[in-house]
């Protein structure tokens, strides 16, 4: 892969090229004392010098002396939020000759460009492509969206606190899927990107510019910091789905503790860069004379969601956050051929009560500290209650 | 190029009063004679305009494919707003979804088909199939259990079949008036006095989850192997399509991978609790 | 003395056994008890034991798929549970939980199928027994499962579980 060294300064001139050819920037931006994802008019919007601290149900952000741009890791708004939007409407029903006529909205797709998209969210997008792109059944929607996208990534060099992406083979350096990627080398002293190629409209852009070929111990050295993030991650985290895990703890006593913790508030969903669960609705405006058929993005959390004539499957709230683990790190494997968690760590960030999936998988698995919960293996007998009371 | 979230637009060409609160629909295309071809067991998205949009079985003849026919118990809400629908009425249609009743499979062989309630609607296009071809299948019994005589639906129907002789109907209801002459119980316990050929017999079950369960055990205490004992299911679904996320069973998407599955395969899933 | 045996006699169950009758059961029983919440046994399990409850409460219960867990039938001090074991293929056809602290006496229902089998007039006396409980669950369960295919299936159960 072809790399170059980027002045800071030069991004801006980026930022306009990709202007000027239509497109709108989407990239981090400091907004109510967070990291956001929004719409960048201008490199001056991006967050020079914020880093933000995250663990289980705790974020905090704000500005330090530090002089990088993309020194903070992933905010609550994922990609998804562009690529596949909260709330979109399908088409307008209006009468006709005595008929219903379909108006479908005919504005073309917005032309996104994706600045410091995470290598998580590479492959958080590369999972989406497979549910919604891949199958027998597609959205168009999404399609258009995808084809029309040009991605400047940010490679982390040094992992945040509840990311795991390295566990999950997804980051911390993108490796594919993107136009340019950047490495941000930002030291008293030094402030540069380190470019790599990773397209020809990639190379194009980047010829428009002033970048010399990076000097390949920077290269080095940014790999080097990109290993070391990686094993920084690995140490923490254990992590090693796989179906037979849960087939085997389906009915794991561990699964209830949930019951009490969980509030089923769906957070988790909305900032899975993932989850692409939806709920349709159809509905009448009296002012237009006309139907509307809506989608909205649904959560698995909520209580309608599993709702058929006689009540939900899915009543307790333990069997809901079941469902959501299970999906995410086993079931999808078997659907999509993939897993459905990248390890970006959102959920961990920004579920209220913090509940952490790593830790909840790590009960499950047996590898639990407190040893509360004995480990369960197919051929024992389900531990009973008295059992883990002892 | 069309998406696959919009409908085609369907005339209502006859409505049928099946019982209080059910009815059907016969529905054929508004502006063509297209007929789209459909197999037993698959189900078509409806959708009532200004109302909503549910999964509907398809509970016609396969050999009309130019007329769409859905029988409608109206216990939601958009089921409930559909009892308004007249003839000449127009709504939207997406399908035909899913997987079928495994027809191929089951000629030559003897066949028990077992509804409850509007799980019925589903297996009427196998009644369909089977009394077009007669002689291609072996002895063929329908249990059917309702709530209550009032509730049973395509009464007539059943009554002329069965005065073919060839086909055997045993219908049963929860409870009954006095002038009901009819079984009173569980459909199960018409299943008691059961004479099956295991060997050469399948089961086609569709109705609450329930009820399937006691008569794959009844059938299972027959002999009957799990891989001839086919279920329709039933989950919450907003597209039909498996994008939504819905209808979702451990790695099943039920618009998709169902909802006729082979016992034997979503057995270890079936009997799960909130799964 | 508070044998076991005296414990099996005294309770409800046995009210009215010849005692010459009780004179000549071996019985295969022990102490139970199970804290509030615990299951007792599963559907499919197998059924080798019977319990005479002595104090708390019982629910059989139905897991019912999408409509959640059924309680079909409770058992309370006094009463007898689970009659799985008279027939083949002695498996239980319901779960049941305690839904208070209980105690009880499990008895082991092969070593008395056994003498029954061998004694008529013990079996005959037991099997009266068990034949009462089985028609009031029978009862029960009918009444309960009326509107299987109706608008609000278990709907009087399924109004306290809705959160």
């Amino acid at each position: 892969m072809k790399a170059f060294c980027m002045h800071p300064a030069v991004l801006s001139q980026i930022m306009d090229i990709l202007h000027s050819r239509g497109y709108t920037i989407i990239g981090p931006k400091v907004r109510s004392s967070a990291v956001v994802l929004d719409e960048l008019v201008s490199s001056n919007q991006l967050p020079l010098g914020w880093r933000d601290h995250q663990a289980p149900g705790v974020y905090t952000a704000g500005k330090t002396s530090n002089t990088g741009f993309f020194q903070t890791t992933c905010g609550p708004r994922s990609w998804k939020w562009y690529l596949y939007p909260p709330r979109a409407r399908l088409f307008k029903v209006r009468p006709e000759n005595g008929g219903p006529r379909l108006d479908r909205a005919a504005q073309p797709a917005v032309s996104y460009a994706f600045l410091g998209m995470r290598a998580c969210d590479l492959k958080a997008m590369e999972i989406l492509d497979g549910v919604l792109s891949r199958q027998v059944f597609q959205d168009p929607d999404y399609q258009a969206v995808r084809r029309k996208l040009f991605i400047v990534a940010a490679n982390c060099l040094q992992p945040g606190q509840t990311c795991f992406c390295a566990v999950m083979d997804a980051g911390p350096r993108a490796r594919s899927g993107f136009d340019l990627v950047l490495n941000e080398i930002c030291e008293p002293g030094r402030n540069d990107f380190i470019v790599e190629v990773g397209s020809r409209r990639g190379m194009e852009l980047l010829s428009a510019v002033n970048c010399p070929p990076a000097a390949s111990e920077d290269v080095d050295r940014v790999r080097r910091m990109a290993d070391e993030a990686a094993a920084i991650m690995r140490r923490n985290v254990q992590l090693t789905a796989n179906g037979s895990l849960f087939e085997a703890r389906f009915e794991h006593p561990h699964w209830n503790s949930l019951e009490q913790r969980c509030m089923a508030c769906g957070n988790c969903t909305l900032v899975c860069p993932t989850c692409f669960c939806h709920t349709i609705e159809d509905g009448g405006s009296l002012i237009e004379h006309t139907a509307e058929r809506w989608r909205q993005w649904d959560s698995c959390f909520n209580l309608a969601f599993s709702y058929i004539h006689g009540g939900s499957v899915r009543s307790s709230i333990a069997s809901r956050y079941r469902q959501w683990l299970c999906h995410k790190l086993s079931t999808w494997q078997e659907q999509f051929d993939i897993s459905g968690c990248v390890g970006c760590g959102r959920c961990r960030t920004w579920c209220p009560a913090g509940i952490d999936l790593i830790e909840e998988f790590q009960m499950l698995i047996g590898h639990n500290p407190q040893n509360r919960y004995p480990v369960f293996s197919p051929e024992s007998k389900e531990p009973s209650l008295q059992e883990n009371e002892r | 190029m069309s998406h696959p979230m919009d409908p085609c637009w369907y005339r209502i060409q006859r409505r049928i009063r099946e019982t209080a609160d059910t009815f059907s629909l016969e529905l054929a295309d508004l502006d063509t004679d297209r007929s789209v071809d459909f197999a037993p067991g698959q189900f078509n998205m409806v959708y009532m305009v200004n109302v909503g949009e549910v999964p509907l079985s398809i509970s016609g003849d396969p050999q009309e494919p130019r007329l769409q026919v859905h029988t409608i118990r109206a216990y939601g809400t958009v089921t409930s707003a559909m009892q308004a629908l007249r003839k000449g009425d127009i709504v939207g249609l997406r399908g035909p979804y899913g997987t079928c009743w495994p027809m191929a499979e089951l000629e030559g062989r003897d066949i028990i088909i077992c509804a409850g309630g509007i799980g019925m609607a589903p297996l009427r296009p196998v009644l369909y199939a089977i009394m077009a071809r007669r002689q291609s299948f072996g002895k063929v019994v329908l249990f059917y259990g309702e709530r209550t005589p009032g509730d049973l639906i395509y009464r007539r129907q059943m009554e002329r079949w069965r005065g073919r002789f060839d086909l055997e109907i045993m219908v049963t209801v929860d409870s009954a008036r006095q002038e009901w002459r009819g079984n009173v119980g569980v459909v199960t316990s018409l299943m008691t006095h059961l004479q099956i050929d295991a060997a050469t017999t399948s089961a086609l079950l569709c109705g609450p989850e329930i009820m399937m369960r006691y008569a794959i055990e009844a059938l299972s205490a027959q002999g009957l192997e799990e891989a001839q004992i086919f279920i329709s299911m039933e989950r919450s679904m907003k597209c039909g399509i498996g994008l939504c996320g819905h209808c979702q069973l451990g790695s099943l998407f039920i618009c998709k991978d169902g909802p006729v599955f082979n016992y034997q395969k979503v057995k270890h899933l079936f009997h799960r609790r909130e799964c | 003395m508070n044998t076991i045996n005296d414990q099996v006699r005294r309770h409800p169950f046995f009210a009215g056994f010849p005692e010459e009758l009780f004179q000549g059961l071996r019985l295969c029983a022990n102490h139970v008890t199970y804290a509030d919440g615990e299951t007792i046994y599963r559907q499919g399990d197998h059924a080798e034991v019977f319990f005479l409850v002595q104090t708390g409460r019982i629910a059989l219960e139905l897991q019912a798929g999408h409509q959640g867990t059924v309680i079909i039938q409770t058992i309370s001090a006094g009463q007898m549970l689970g009659w799985s074991w008279l027939f083949a293929p002695f498996r239980r056809q319901f779960d049941a939980r305690a839904v208070t602290a209980v105690t009880a006496l499990a008895l082991q229902a092969e070593c008395l199928r056994h003498q029954c089998d061998l004694n008529h007039h013990l079996g005959h006396e037991l099997y009266r027994r068990f034949s009462n409980a089985v028609v009031a669950s029978l009862q029960a369960a009918r009444l309960q499962l009326l509107d299987l295919y109706g608008r609000e299936p278990f709907s009087a159960h399924r109004g306290a579980r809705r959160r």
